[in-house]
């Protein structure tokens, strides 16, 4: 937890914290081991790894809320609406399942290909590739919530369909939904960097994890530290979304438990 | 209200393709009528079709056949949005204390609901005296509009719930076994307070139940369901004492005798053998048949009439209705 | 049981039609060219022309669309834009690496992970469960390309005992030097996901009536749990199992990229690179059908492993 404060501090401020320009080139200086002038080094380029693994963040983390917070909310609006109006439910789970018959990552390098990488493709189409699973999860939990006495009372008591969205649905499936949005920020980041370390996320110059392990692979012979920490930094980060997911999970779990 | 031939069948879907392949009759022909200030009790075991025809009646279902006359209005084909001003005037009470309550939502909440959705929750705390109001009506305190149902028995959140019914000061409450779930002493206390407010208020209540003696205490007149049909209908007095339909008379044989040294002629218990036969498939005739000591072969061919063949002033769907005065009383 | 596999088949062609509309409507929505591929730097318009009539582009995209289902259907998904040879072809060239390469893994990941879960589950909160746990949470966190330079970084630049590159080999076995790495990042990464459901189910398994009944009766405990838990604990793995090679092609396309292993996970890759239509769509409907035949099969394997589930 204070890893992920610490680190989204960072994020935010990086200009502040990060030493040097991300982007500046020092050719003379390319290629350097770690030294107390340049904590992890120097790229191909002569840039300070420090600063371009502090800016890597930003791209990563903001990547992975905008992108969660599509998927929750697509995958929310399905699943309500897919468990709630029955009409709806055929279809819509009939477009869940073409997409399950489909690998998702070859599915998200297609769309990506075909359209053009760009932070904002990266975001989009990662959740239109992985939005299905939490449509699922919110169409099962729905299915059982709207037989709730509670529910039927505030049809009967002249509720409109928007309200009990609102007031009674969402609430009751909240707990559900954090755990899942904290789980699939770690798991995007992983995509995200997946996809930049192929060459399909954020583009060039500007820094990404994954853009720089692909960087580091041509110097694998000699430069170690360019593959080390900025995969470092994607290890940690998405272990701490982890921990933080599965806690809250099983703090859902007790109190679920001691609610029954 | 006036209920008349309310029918009611659900659709079995087989299949993945969804073909309905039979159809169930859960509510068939079901009449009758509630008089303002009074209740009327629809007795009848689980599957009887009894809380179908309360989600009905409050158009939570959608209607089959027959009609709902409400304050002269027709509400059998009223849409979704047109029914919405009428719902101020009818209110429902759940069985399930548990479910009934967002676990969500605090007391105030639950309670000022209704009223928020009609925009009567006035600003300036008036809301707030009302919700306070509402919760000493039933007999809980105004402090305790704060909490959250789980910090509260079956019984109490069962006045919560009888609360949240009455805030928009309804002038029928249907209770769909309203103190089926609750201990014994806790029923009385629910059906007392229920009472109260009926004579307070004049109220209409439709109280649905499958306990006859609980639902005696309660009504003015009784329905008897079986298979979602009537099958004897009357002033409570009437169906307590002067049971004519064979069913009726094993409901009432059930109840313990409170004072066994008053031994009546139906001292001896009925009791009915065989299940109650699949809604999708009934029995032929009268559908009561297949359990019945009494069955003749009429009784396969036709389905008996909901009337009053014995003259006594109450009706009774039977070929073979017999006055049977009940050994029952209190 | 025949029914119900008759049913499942007839499912799947319409489920592969609509799919490969969609893909389609995908290709013809992007703004890309795939004839700029073959074109050099500086072309005319006439070339331009030349390349699209010769790949079939200049067609209205229905008709198009139609000529390709049209011959789908008999079998022949055309011929690929770049590799010279048909569709099919390539797609069986480049199977069989992959196949390998999945089947060693799976080996891999189950022995790890069946037994990983079943003792911290036996052992439930001891520190062996607690450090298991803890191992599972790192494996989930580890970026499995990352994973596979570390393992390059250490076994092929510095100690130089593996190979980086390629299968290593001509004939129809991939050498094992060079399955090694791909094959251990591959296991591995599903190792956690397994565990945690072994783990998950065998638990809930412990707990039912039956295994307690055995445990009354005097059974030793190690067959209980072999004989009775495992059985029933095994069924929500084979789900998990069946499901992730749903998503082989995912976890192939990042393995085979970095490791330059010739098989499908790169054909998806280069085809997607390269905007080869016919291979792109190629390989979603062949992908699409596996992962619903082995969807199938996985339903099937569960009248097997526990006889309660029937199918009508």
């Amino acid at each position: 937890m204070a890893f992920l404060t610490l680190l989204i501090v960072v994020a935010i401020f990086a200009p502040l914290v990060a030493p040097y320009d991300p982007v500046g080139q020092d050719l003379p200086r390319r290629l350097e081991p770690p030294s107390r002038e340049f904590l992890l080094g120097t790229d191909a380029f002569g840039r300070d790894s420090f600063s371009r693994v502090i800016f890597g963040a930003r791209v990563s983390l903001l990547v992975a809320f905008a992108t969660v917070a599509l998927i929750i909310l697509i995958g929310t609006t399905v699943g309500i609406l897919a468990a709630y109006y029955r009409w709806l439910d055929g279809p819509l789970m009939r477009i869940v399942d073409l997409l399950m018959a489909m690998p998702p990552l070859f599915l998200l390098i297609m769309l990506v290909a075909l359209f053009g990488a760009s932070t904002g493709h990266t975001v989009l189409f990662i959740a239109l590739s992985y939005w299905r699973t939490t449509a699922r999860y919110v169409r099962g939990q729905v299915l059982s919530l709207k037989h709730r006495d509670y529910v039927k009372a505030a049809l009967a008591s002249g509720a409109s369909d928007v309200r009990i969205f609102v007031r009674h649905i969402i609430p009751n499936i909240s707990d559900g939904l954090i755990v899942i949005a904290t789980l699939s920020i770690s798991f995007v980041i992983l995509l995200e960097t997946a996809l930049s370390y192929l060459g399909l996320g954020a583009q060039p110059p500007t820094p990404s994890w994954g853009g720089m392990l692909a960087d580091g692979r041509q110097y694998l012979q000699i430069s170690w530290w360019l593959t080390a920490f900025p995969g470092l930094a994607i290890f940690l980060t998405v272990m701490a979304f982890n921990f933080v997911g599965d806690g809250l999970r099983d703090a859902f779990d007790s109190r679920s438990a001691k609610a029954v | 209200m006036t209920v008349k031939d309310l029918t009611k069948t659900f659709p079995v879907r087989k299949g993945v393709l969804g073909r309905a392949a039979a159809v169930i009759q859960a509510v068939t022909d079901v009449s009758f009528s509630i008089f303002p200030g009074q209740t009327l009790g629809l007795v009848g075991e689980s599957g009887s079709g009894k809380s179908t025809t309360a989600l009905c009646v409050t158009r939570l279902l959608d209607v089959t056949a027959g009609s709902i006359v409400f304050d002269g209005q027709e509400l059998a084909d009223l849409s979704r949005r047109n029914m919405r001003p009428i719902r101020r005037n009818m209110q429902m009470v759940f069985q399930d204390p548990y479910s009934s309550l967002d676990p969500r939502m605090t007391v105030k909440e639950i309670i000022a609901e209704p009223l928020r959705v009609y925009g009567a929750y006035g600003g300036g705390g008036q809301g707030e005296r009302k919700v306070h109001e509402l919760l000493e009506k039933v007999g809980m305190n105004a402090s305790d509009a704060d909490r959250f149902p789980h910090e509260f028995s079956g019984g109490q959140r069962q006045r919560i719930s009888i609360a949240r019914a009455l805030a928009l000061e309804p002038r029928l409450l249907v209770l769909d076994e309203p103190v089926s779930a609750l201990d014994v002493s806790v029923q009385a206390q629910v059906t007392n307070l229920l009472r109260d407010l009926q004579d307070a208020m004049g109220l209409a209540y439709l109280f649905i139940g499958h306990d006859l003696a609980v639902v005696h205490h309660v009504s003015d007149w009784i329905a008897v369901m079986y298979l979602g049909r009537i099958v004897e209908y009357g002033s409570a007095d009437q169906i307590f004492s002067e049971p004519t339909h064979p069913y009726t008379q094993a409901l009432l044989s059930a109840i313990p005798n409170a004072d066994p040294t008053k031994a009546g002629d139906l001292d001896e218990k009925i009791i009915l053998t065989g299940e109650v036969p699949d809604p999708a498939d009934p029995p032929s005739g009268c559908r009561f048949r297949t359990r019945c000591w009494k069955a003749e072969p009429i009784c396969a061919e036709v389905s008996p009439e909901l009337v009053d063949n014995l003259g006594i002033g109450h009706p009774s769907a039977c070929h073979f209705p017999e006055l049977r005065a009940s050994g029952a009383h209190q | 049981m025949t029914r119900f596999i008759v049913h499942r088949i007839a499912q799947i062609i319409p489920l592969l039609i609509l799919l490969s509309v969609f893909i389609f409507t995908m290709m013809h929505l992007a703004p890309g060219s795939p004839e700029s591929f073959y074109l050099t730097d500086h072309y005319t318009d006439e070339q331009a022309e030349a390349v699209r009539e010769q790949l079939g582009l200049n067609e209205p995209p229905v008709r198009q669309y139609l000529t390709w289902l049209g011959a789908a259907l008999r079998g022949d998904f055309g011929q690929t834009f770049t590799y010279g040879a048909t569709v099919t072809d390539v797609i069986l060239a480049r199977l069989w690496p992959t196949v390998q390469l999945q089947l060693l893994a799976l080996a891999v990941s189950i022995v790890i992970a069946v037994p990983a879960g079943v003792v911290s589950a036996l052992r439930r909160n001891s520190r062996l469960d607690h450090s298991i746990t803890t191992a599972t949470l790192f494996g989930l966190s580890m970026p499995d390309f990352w994973f596979a330079l570390l393992l390059m970084l250490t076994f092929s630049v510095h100690l130089g005992w593996l190979p980086a590159f390629g299968t290593g080999s001509d004939g129809l076995f991939a050498a094992p030097v060079n399955l090694v790495m791909p094959v251990a990042v591959l296991g591995l990464s599903a190792v956690p996901w397994y565990a945690r459901v072994v783990r998950s189910s065998m638990l809930d398994a412990l707990s039912e009536d039956y295994i307690l009944t055995a445990a009354a009766k005097g059974l030793k405990p190690s067959r209980i749990t072999i004989q009775h838990a495992l059985r029933i604990a095994i069924l929500p793995l084979v789900t998990v199992i069946g499901l992730s090679m749903a998503r082989v092609l995912s976890g192939v396309i990042v393995v085979e990229t970095i490791f330059v292993w010739p098989g499908l996970g790169q054909l998806a890759w280069e085809g997607v690179i390269r905007q080869d239509y016919p291979v792109i769509l190629g390989l979603t409907i062949f992908t699409a059908a596996f992962v619903m035949i082995f969807s199938l099969i996985v339903d099937i394997l569960y009248t097997y492993i526990d006889p309660r589930i029937r199918y009508v």
